[in-house]
């Protein structure tokens, strides 16, 4: 969407055109919806975000600035709607250990990448590599990685400063890497 | 094996970050390419961060199922939308 259609139906919403709010929500609602099963991991709850950021960011549309895109603005919405449920429902935040350990002699990962896609189990394999990571890495890293966010963007959703982005998401990068790496070390063994 | 300062593993953890992110401009990240040219299992890690990096961002945007797409339009429309005449 063009950042100029974007501005005419945020001013449309809020001249009291709540169609214009459904036309300018309805390319992001699948992005808001995956986020939120990022961090809840769980449709039920993921649904119900999406419809609470929805009608938050109708409510609090007057506050959104243009500083940022709608869609950061949104995602920083539906983060605190997320976030706001799993402590409701008291899950403790998880954590990884602060310092990576370098595997002491990792092997390279030199199979066919089409090969690997190829593989029935690969998306599962990717998913349970997933849910190993606690959920601040996980949201953070999908937002860069997945959805391709620049840091500065994971930064302003996440309410972190570009340093604290970067080193959660090589956290997460390293994590998901040591979680990966029995399987596509393994492919080399299979293939030889 | 050599230990200079410019050419350890250390270099490894410190510019990672910016490494992949491809900001290569720093003089840490020079001496971690340098050091790359000499160091194996640094060289693994790097590819295979590297890989897995591009796994995840080949995976299919998430869809929204459409009766969440469904029960969404309903939503706004009974708290957002003006009730329709009758
Ligand atoms: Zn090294």
């Amino acid at each position: 969407m063009l950042k100029t259609d974007q501005d005419a139906l945020v001013q449309a919403t809020l001249a009291g055109d709540p169609q214009a709010f459904q036309t300018l929500i309805e390319p992001h609602a699948p992005g808001v919806y995956g986020l939120a099963l990022q961090i809840t991991r769980n449709p039920v709850e993921a649904e119900e975000v999406l419809q609470d950021a929805m009608l938050t960011a109708y409510s609090r549309l007057s506050t959104f600035r243009g500083a940022s895109s709608f869609k950061t603005w949104l995602y920083r919405v539906a983060t605190n709607a997320a976030l706001m449920r799993l402590r409701k429902a008291k899950r403790a935040p998880e954590s990884l250990p602060e310092d990576w350990e370098k595997p002491a002699d990792p092997r390279p990962w030199t199979g066919d990448p089409e090969a690997w896609f190829a593989r029935e189990e690969f998306r599962q394999i990717l998913n349970q590599a997933l849910d190993s990571l606690p959920e601040i890495y996980r949201t953070t890293f999908w937002l860069r990685d997945v959805e391709g966010l620049s840091n500065q963007e994971v930064a302003e959703i996440m309410g972190l400063t570009l340093p604290a982005v970067k080193s959660r998401i090589l956290r997460a990068r390293l994590h998901l890497r040591d979680q990966l790496a029995p399987y596509f070390e393994e492919r080399l063994r299979d293939a030889s | 094996m050599h230990h200079d300062p410019g050419h350890d593993c250390s270099h490894l953890k410190e510019a990672l970050a910016d490494y992949l992110d491809g900001d290569l401009d720093t003089e840490l990240c020079r001496e971690l390419h340098a050091h790359l040219k000499d160091c194996h299992p640094c060289r693994v890690v790097v590819d295979s961060t590297r890989q897995t990096i591009r796994f995840f961002s080949q995976e299919r945007p998430v869809q929204l199922p459409p009766e969440v797409q469904r029960r969404l339009q309903e939503t706004l429309k009974t708290r957002i939308l003006p009730p329709e005449e009758p």
